[in-house]
């Protein structure tokens, strides 16, 4: 063997290492956060679908549901003394989160439904406002939501070992983000078989094209909005418990803060009215993000610049998105 | 007692009142067309019976019980089906789903029904099955409306309203929806047809015309035919010339 030969021998094994690193580990990190924005695009999508409306407090029913379960399970929440099991405070946050997107259907967006469009626009502002402000009395501080396999509160307690992992490209996967893999998945595999294959799926898509032609054949407006926000809100609610659990900070407006601009992204990438092309578009929006971190290393916040250029091009040069077509 | 009753009935968009407390009523199995000018209140009237308006007040009664107060699915559940103005097919769906769609407050009804009813707008409108699978959207205007009306058809309605049934059509395809709305009408159904073409009137047996919010007239097409008021209704008064 040749001096040079050798010498490219040794540097094999860490230029692999190296490789899998950049190329592997930002691609898992890409998938979990780019399923998050798929599951926020989704519920933009429903919305925009049912109202034609962009709802800007789409992300804040997660934060309302992730602050929700912290609460529930410290024994905070409604002056309840109860320390919930944590899967159960999830379920707790989940639902309060789903009751305040059905709360804005019925106090807002329904008053407002004949109204122009942007005033609905606005209205959805003026529910994130006002969230972020009352969550900001009921919790000030800014705390954090256990990981799911915390081992002392958390979801999976056998694993008692939080780094019980699976091996995968020299990257270890966490229990939890498996568990946050597979369910947004199912969850978007799930809304968009509602979508395809049952009849209030289809009635939605009826009422978003022809809102009067719907009356005229007896579907309920007013029912399958309220039917649309529930949805909505539950995507939302359980996107802001996954991207929660485990992050360092639980504080009013967070979920907003960091899926909102990657969930339209995602909407806009699927073409706006697509669900198969906004969880798609949020898949794309993860990745992009996270190699962007990892090759960009010298321009701090280039995660976010190229989600914002990303969303500009396709507005600008393909509006109909990528899969912009009803499904 | 008449299929459909109409009695002092007001209504009108926002504050702003259309029709002026208006009464007629539409035997069962007949053909009622309905004239007059644009602005006469004729959409009005059938929104209104459709449940897309408020009743102001007066009060439409079917077969007796009152519809006032009802929203339009309730409506439409009662009997009463509207292939509305502009034929607001649902265009990124296909023809069945739009025909589907149409027989939604049949659900407990089954889809055995459906499709029983689904072949009998086939049978009516051969064009609809050929084009089951085409985007509503992406047919011709005639279609389109063949579609409406097929759609309205799937709620087995007791009265089918059609709002402008030959708008946008040739004379030769309006006819055609005229013979086979009268085919419909013949199986059964009670027809109640906004039209502002005159060539519908042999197939009416009641004809009305609305100016500015009331009825003006209110007899048989026949003796409408020759008369000469709807000549007068859509060519003025001769006596306005001088």
């Amino acid at each position: 063997m040749t001096l040079a030969a050798t010498t490219l021998a040794a540097g094999a094994a860490p230029l692999a290492l190296d490789v899998q690193l950049k190329i592997g580990q930002p691609f898992v990190v890409g998938l979990l956060q780019g399923s998050v924005y798929g599951l926020i695009g989704l519920g933009l999508v429903l919305l925009y679908k049912s109202n034609r409306i962009f709802n800007f407090a789409q992300a804040e029913f997660g934060t309302v549901a992730g602050i929700s379960a912290y609460l529930g399970l410290n024994g905070k929440l409604f002056h309840i003394p109860w320390h919930m099991p944590y899967a159960v405070a999830c379920i707790i946050g989940v639902a309060i989160g789903t009751l305040t997107a059905v709360l804005t259907e019925r106090l807002v967006v329904r008053p407002l439904f004949d109204r122009p469009k942007v005033i609905l626009v606005v209205g959805t502002v003026g529910v994130l406002l006002l969230l972020i402000a009352l969550e900001s009395l009921v919790f000030p501080e800014g705390k954090s939501l256990p990981a799911f396999n915390n081992p002392k509160q958390g979801v999976f307690r056998s694993l008692t070992d939080p780094a019980a992992r699976l091996g995968f490209a020299h990257y270890n996967l966490q229990w939890e983000q498996i568990l946050t893999l597979v369910t947004l998945v199912v969850l978007a595999l799930a809304t968009v078989a509602f979508f395809r294959y049952s009849r209030n799926g289809t009635a939605i898509l009826a009422v978003s094209q022809e809102p009067v032609a719907a009356q005229t054949v007896g579907i309920s407006v007013s029912r399958i909005s309220l039917i649309t926000w529930t949805l909505a809100g539950f995507l939302g609610s359980v996107a802001g418990i996954l991207v929660l659990a485990g992050s360092a900070v639980v504080s009013p407006g967070v979920v907003t803060g960091t899926t909102l601009v990657g969930g339209i992204t995602a909407a806009v990438l699927g073409g706006v009215t697509s669900l198969p092309g906004a969880f798609v578009g949020g898949l794309l929006v993860g990745l992009l993000q996270a190699y962007a971190g990892t090759f960009l290393t010298q321009f701090p916040g280039s995660e976010s610049v190229a989600v914002g250029v990303v969303l500009l091009l396709v507005l600008l040069v393909r509006p109909q998105g990528l899969l912009g077509r009803e499904a | 007692m008449s299929l459909l009753e109409v009695e002092e009935l007001r209504t009108g968009y926002g504050a702003l009142p259309v029709l002026q407390g208006i009464s007629f009523s539409v035997e069962e199995g007949q053909t009622a067309v309905m004239f007059g000018l644009n602005g006469a209140g004729k959409t009005t009237t059938v929104n209104a019976l459709a449940g897309l308006l408020p009743i102001w007040s007066g009060d439409v009664r079917l077969d007796g019980k009152s519809l006032k107060g009802l929203d339009a699915p309730k409506i439409v559940a009662a009997g009463i089906g509207l292939s509305p103005e502009g034929r607001r097919v649902f265009p990124a769906l296909s023809v069945l789903t739009n025909l589907r769609l149409g027989a939604w407050t049949r659900k407990s009804a089954g889809r055995k029904q459906a499709d029983d009813t689904i072949a009998r707008v086939f049978e009516y409108f051969p064009r609809l099955e050929e084009r089951k699978d085409q985007l509503a959207g992406t047919m011709s205007g005639g279609e389109q409306q063949m579609l409406a009306i097929g759609r309205a058809i799937m709620s087995r309605p007791r009265i089918l309203m059609i709002d402008e049934a030959s708008l946008g059509l040739s004379p030769k395809l309006a006819q055609t929806v005229f013979q086979v709305v009268s085919q419909i009408n013949d199986d059964g159904t009670t027809v109640v047809i906004v039209e502002q073409n005159v060539g519908v009137l042999p197939y009416a047996d009641q004809a009305l015309i609305m100016e500015k919010g009331t009825i003006t007239y209110d007899g048989s097409g026949a003796d409408l035919e020759k008369s000469g008021d709807l000549r007068k209704t859509y060519l003025g008064d001769a006596s306005d010339l001088h």
